[in-house]
């Protein structure tokens, strides 16, 4: 036979099974409907389970409230840690934050008297909390409010809030206000506190504040906390040697833990300046941690009566000299030389510094003496000092005298303290002040949101590790999850009963089916249909009434979907605990679930109409032929 | 396409064959001797039921094959090659059965499910013959079945079912049609009028005809050939029969 016949016949035996089903139109319904009424059931659970599951998961994750981590310990978190952290790839913001006691101000909005208080909390450049709750970054001269807090204040947007950040210094209150512009209001769900979202550096103003300081940016007066200078030793010089015990009695408890005898070599390779020959020399040193002021006035004091003159040492540091237009002019070695004229005279010191003796203030002290063989052009210079992570820099003045040899410069003591406390803490030169001021080594907290929902248990394990216990909402995502699988497990269980029943009926009927109709399929067999061609005849039937089934529990779905959609919002809201969004469906499925779930339930069909199948093929094409 | 065929030819061709049966532990043994069908040839078997009728109808639709043959073939007309039952295997008879074959089947062995029109073009549609509707036509027309066409079967007289079962068998044109008692459900003066209308078509179309029926006098006029059974009750639990011609 050509193959266009055997592709006829094939069309012939599908045509025969579906008129077969339209002739007996009633019992085809009846197996379309019990199909049905397994299949619509577990659409309807499907999609109920579906649709909260993904819902649910879309609300946390779109909510950044559940992917924040929050601190529960202060501690100190410093610029490296932030940066550690803001490289990792399941943190999506990370941003530093102040102690939550310092983080508060009475505001009002300019023009009205009710006063509330806020809590400050820093916002910068993609902080998801503002940026998904309906505001944009605030500037330097604007503020974010939630929701309850606008309420509070009664401000709009474009209003302008003013910000009074309080202490109470020696019994007396007295505050520092500052005007911020309302740029945004966060939607509800953002925060339930009264809380103003602003820009780090005013956060930081205000701590600095409430802790005495003052705050010249905002004109808010106070004390500073200025930079003190840190020595790596000091330089005695004496008429006479010291006996041993005197020696010792300096190292002992003075902050210098150790002493040696300098002759002028020694001293002049040490620290750059000789004293006249004939002089004893000491230098006491600290080996691991520098000394202060304090401990130079304790060596005073045990010297007191021998004639000693002390100079606070420095070991040589490292700075560039940089002109008003920002080039380096020289690279320099810098050591330190305070000395007074008498002090200088009764020495013998060489060279001589002319800023005499060390004293405050630091405005006296911005001073160095450079080698005499170094041309610099120019003026305006400021020194810079690296570290690792950091540069000082701050202006200098140039003397006008010299040091006739060497290639050393000096500065004063107390600067070359500075520099040195430099490398253990945060120093700014403040303009406006004209001082060294010490700035913060790290933060109290810090504000944090996971990229993901689910990287959230991740990184509250990762801090647990470290000794950082932090909140998370991980409590609210687990119960989506749990739901998830209890949802799922339900499903599968009544699928697997649901499917089993279908099936079994669905076998059964078609078995029925072909039984009864016996001697039609031998009259089949009889006028030439083949075995493997018959069949198909059951196997077609079982496609179309699955696919029949399948139509009309999607008609079911739809019509049940949408009542459930409809009418029982409430309750399941009140079964979340939260509220569902509106527009929400919560009994729904996904289009290419749906035709999963056809071609799943295509294929059970024909694998149940393969077993009526094989039983077409046994009859004997004989049977037709004898009239029982 | 039996128009070429010579009438000599020989349709089906019968030596030695025996087909043993046991049911309920009683063992029948029918047994054909030689028998050749030649194109065009109007054969009647008759015998009382447990002959062997039905078995000796199974074995020549190709529903069955024999316990044993010396020979049995079966002439196919596309190429004119006389074709072996014995070695051939279920898909190629069901092939043969599909086209050189016709059935008219006791109560008509119409699909239920299916119109008249339906199921008289059922043959042509398995075989892929198109433009066979001037035939159909001719064969509806002359069966006095037109106006059935639209309905299904069980809408039929006992007669006019045994008509559309006469049409089905011939529609795609086989060179044999094989008749089950075509009758047995209808009235003698019916039945009379059904046989003359069958043996008219078969032989305007040149086509062999083989009907077994237990009514001598059904076919006695018009049949070629006439066969029947001979029983020979050997035990209580053997019987054997042995197919021969008779007289007419």
């Amino acid at each position: 036979m050509s193959a266009i016949a055997q592709k006829k016949t094939g069309s012939v035996v599908f045509k025969l099974s579906l008129k077969d089903l339209k002739h007996e139109w009633i019992l085809t319904s009846c197996l379309v409907m019990a199909i049905a009424a397994v299949l619509a059931p577990l659409l309807l659970l499907f999609g109920l389970k579906y649709g909260i599951i993904t819902w649910g998961r879309e609300y946390l994750t779109q909510d950044p409230l559940y992917r924040e981590i929050r601190p529960m310990t202060s501690k100190s978190f410093n610029k490296e840690w932030f940066e550690q952290m803001e490289q990792r790839d399941d943190v999506a913001f990370v941003m530093p934050m102040t102690r939550q006691i310092a983080a508060t101000v009475k505001a009002h909005v300019k023009g009205k008297n009710t006063k509330k208080e806020l809590n400050i909390i820093p916002t910068r450049a993609k902080d998801p909390l503002v940026l998904e709750n309906g505001a944009a970054i605030p500037n330097k001269k604007e503020c974010v409010l939630t929701r309850i807090a606008a309420e509070d204040l009664q401000a709009q947007m474009g209003d302008t809030i003013v910000a009074h950040a309080g202490r109470i210094i020696g019994g007396k209150y007295e505050y520092g206000a500052l005007e911020l512009k309302v740029s945004g209001i966060l939607s509800v769900r953002a925060s339930e506190l009264k809380s103003m979202y602003v820009r780090l550096p005013i956060l930081e103003a205000v701590e600095r504040y409430k802790d005495g300081q003052a705050v010249p940016e905002f004109g808010w007066t106070g004390t500073t906390p200025k930079a003190y200078p840190l020595y790596d030793g000091l330089i005695i010089s004496l008429p006479k040697k010291l006996g041993k015990v005197g020696e010792f009695s300096l190292c002992n408890r003075t902050g210098f833990t150790k002493i040696e005898s300098l002759n002028n070599e020694q001293l002049l390779a040490k620290a750059g300046f000789q004293v006249a020959p004939e002089m004893a020399v000491y230098r006491l040193y600290t080996l691991r941690k520098p000394a202060g002021e304090e401990s130079v006035t304790s060596v005073k004091n045990k010297l007191r009566g021998k004639n000693a003159h002390l100079f606070p040492w420095v070991a040589p540091i490292k700075a560039q000299l940089i002109n008003s237009s920002g080039q380096e002019v020289a690279a320099l070695s810098l050591a330190s030389l305070s000395a007074g004229s008498a002090q200088a005279l009764a020495t013998g010191l060489s060279p001589i510094p002319p800023w005499g003796e060390s004293r405050r203030p630091v405005s006296e002290m911005l001073k160095i003496m450079l080698p005499a063989d170094l041309a610099i052009k120019g003026d305006n210079f400021s020194l810079k000092v690296s570290r690792e992570n950091g540069t000082l820099s701050f202006p200098v003045a140039i003397m006008s005298e010299r040091i006739p040899t060497g290639s050393i410069a000096f500065i004063p003591a107390e600067l070359a303290g500075i520099l040195k406390l430099y490398k253990a803490r945060n120093i700014k030169f403040d303009d406006s002040l004209k001082e060294f001021v010490l700035f913060r080594r790290g933060y109290a907290g810090f504000r944090m949101y996971a990229k993901n929902i689910s990287d959230v248990d991740g990184l509250r394990r990762f801090f647990a590790e470290k000794s950082l216990p932090v909140h998370t909402e991980i409590k609210e995502i687990k119960k989506v999850i749990e739901l998830d699988r209890g949802m799922t497990l339900i499903f599968w269980l009544l699928a697997f009963v649901g499917i089993t029943g279908s099936i079994a009926s669905l076998i059964a009927s078609l078995y029925a089916s072909v039984e009864r109709k016996k001697r039609e399929m031998s009259v089949l067999r009889l006028i030439g249909l083949s075995g493997p061609k018959l069949f198909r005849f059951p196997i077609y039937q079982g496609i179309f009434i699955g696919s029949g089934g399948f139509i009309l529990s999607t008609v079911l779905f739809g019509i049940f979907s949408a009542l459930i959609n409809s009418q029982f919002r409430p309750y399941v809201d009140k079964l979340l605990g939260f509220p569902m969004e509106a527009g929400v469906s919560f009994c729904r499925i996904p289009f290419f679930h749906m035709l999963a779930a056809l071609s799943g339930t295509v294929i059970i069909a024909a694998v149940a109409a393969m077993v009526a199948a094989m039983r077409v093929t046994q009859y004997d094409p004989a049977e037709a032929l004898r009239d029982e | 396409m039996n128009e070429n065929s010579s009438k000599d030819t020989t349709v089906f061709g019968l030596n030695d064959v025996i087909k043993k049966r046991e049911k309920g532990g009683n063992l029948f043994e029918l047994h054909i001797g030689t028998f050749e069908i030649k194109t065009g040839e109007f054969i009647a078997i008759v015998g009382a039921s447990g002959c062997g009728k039905s078995t000796l109808l199974d074995m020549l639709g190709l529903a069955l094959k024999p316990t044993s043959a010396e020979e049995f073939t079966i002439r196919i007309p596309k190429n004119n090659t006389e074709f072996q039952i014995m070695t051939s295997s279920e898909s190629e008879l069901a092939e043969i059965r599909k086209t050189c074959l016709g059935y008219v089947l006791q109560s008509g062995g119409l699909l239920p499910f299916l119109t008249v029109a339906e199921n008289i073009y059922l043959p042509c549609s398995l075989n892929g013959m198109a433009n066979m509707t001037e035939h159909v036509e001719n064969l509806v027309q002359r069966l006095k079945i037109e106006e059935q066409m639209p309905k299904k079967p069980q809408f039929l007289s006992g007669g006019q079912r045994q008509r559309v079962a006469i049409a089905r068998a011939l529609a795609h044109r086989p060179p044999i049609v094989l008749a089950d008692e075509p009758t047995a459900a209808v009235d003698k003066l019916t039945a009379a009028d059904i046989i003359v209308e069958f043996k008219t078509l078969t032989q305007e179309m040149g086509v062999t005809l083989l009907m077994v029926t237990h009514d001598v006098n059904l076919v006695s006029d018009v049949a070629d050939r006439m066969f029947t059974f001979d029983v020979d009750k050997k035990s209580e639990q053997y019987t054997c029969s042995e197919f021969k011609e008779t007289a007419i």
